[in-house]
């Protein structure tokens, strides 16, 4: 009983913690509009394309649920290739989604004449890179 | 005499280099060293060792069992089984339908979440070996840095990097209760661990955490040593000073 309520409570976890991470993704591209829009520095981040990937895990809650709601009897084998198929889908689906709202700030950041300034700020798993309308106000190291 | 042997193998099979260079010599060897690589980039790709461990270890499990491979753990008589779904026919490696979870094949492909927690901290253990050298090297040869800052980024480096492997193995425990698709959990702490790894590096560079850790090691190292320091210099000038006024008045 008391295992079962943790494995309960580390789901629900680990399940808020993954909307969090997507939050913290949408967050920070709007946070990339704003300063766009209204400053002449902005801070991209590497790697923040990779945010949605703990979406995942949801996404296979999702599955397992449904599989275990309606594949039963004839329908069991064709239900399960069908979930194969969306679970690649979903995977790819994730990583894409990333990567095309980070290229679609790149490509506003380039049409507003933004240019990335010479300082990369490198960190133990991810770089920031100034960009600057004007490479007179980029930071100094 | 057997002893001797044995000593002289193990030695020989443990055997290191030790090399001694002169302050010439190693600044010669810094600076070429920092013109001839990018020592952030080698940092860079240190600390991310981890992560491209894991991903090899899901790319194995996909190779092996596909993408929506099946694998169930089963209990029977205190022993853990693996039982894989699907035509073993199609496969590599694992070509029976049944096996013990301590198999060194399963081991090896980390199916299921206890296996993918191991490989999780084999794979933070990689990282840290790694990027310390690496951070301790580039801190040798950058001229402007100093030791706390040094203590400093290597303590927040270990914090981050075994924060994202808990949250990287729980996700993975979390992802094995969840599916019996076998490479559900791995995938799982690959996101996990790259997004929590993303994450803390923007809070630290947000709030400074590297930096406020250093300012109080510097304050902390100048309230102790630094005061010890100015102490026995007062001591020494007030010493001197008294040895001086005794020789005058002599």
């Amino acid at each position: 009983m008391m295992r079962s309520a943790l494995k309960a409570t580390l789901v629900v976890l680990f399940e808020a913690m993954a909307i969090a991470f997507a939050i913290f993704f949408f967050w920070r591209v709007q946070q990339q509009y704003t300063a766009i829009a209204q400053s002449a520095l902005v801070e991209m981040q590497s790697g923040s394309a990779l945010l949605l990937l703990p979406l995942i895990l949801p996404i296979l809650h999702l599955m397992s649920i449904a599989e275990a709601r309606f594949a039963n009897g004839a329908h069991q084998a064709k239900f399960r290739k069908m979930q194969s198929r969306f679970f690649i889908v979903f995977v790819v689906m994730l990583v894409a989604i990333g990567f095309v709202v980070n290229q679609m700030v790149f490509s506003t950041l380039n049409e507003q004449g933004y240019q990335a300034c010479k300082l990369v700020v490198h960190q133990t798993r991810t770089t920031f890179t100034f960009y600057s309308k004007d490479l007179a106000l980029c930071p100094e190291a | 005499m057997a002893d001797n042997n044995i000593d002289i193998s193990r030695m020989n099979s443990e055997r290191k280099e030790l090399h001694i260079l002169s302050m010439e010599q190693f600044a010669e060897f810094a600076t070429t060293l920092s013109s001839h690589t990018n020592m952030d980039n080698a940092r860079f790709t240190a600390g991310i060792a981890s992560q491209l461990s894991d991903v090899r270890l899901a790319s194995q499990i996909i190779d092996e069992l596909g993408l929506t491979g099946k694998a169930v753990i089963k209990e029977v008589n205190n022993r853990s089984y693996v039982v894989l779904k699907g035509y073993p026919g199609l496969r590599e490696k694992l070509t029976g339908t049944r096996y013990l979870a301590s198999n060194p094949k399963v081991v090896d492909l980390a199916i299921g979440h206890k296996r993918v927690g191991n490989a999780m901290a084999k794979g933070a253990r990689l990282s840290i070996f790694i990027a310390v050298p690496m951070t301790v090297l580039q801190f040798l040869i950058t001229e402007q840095s100093t030791l706390m800052r040094l203590v400093g980024t290597i303590a927040t480096d270990l914090v981050k990097i075994g924060l994202s492997t808990l949250i990287a193995s729980g996700a993975a425990m979390v992802a094995g209760t969840i599916t019996t698709i076998a490479a559900g959990p791995i995938i799982a702490a690959v996101g996990f661990g790259i997004a929590t790894a993303v994450t803390l590096e923007y809070l630290d560079r947000t709030f400074g955490v590297t930096d406020a850790l250093v300012n109080a090691m510097e304050k902390a190292k100048q309230r102790t040593i630094g005061e010890l320091a100015r102490q026995i210099v007062t001591f020494e000038r007030n010493f001197i000073n008294d040895a001086v006024r005794r020789m005058q008045f002599r």
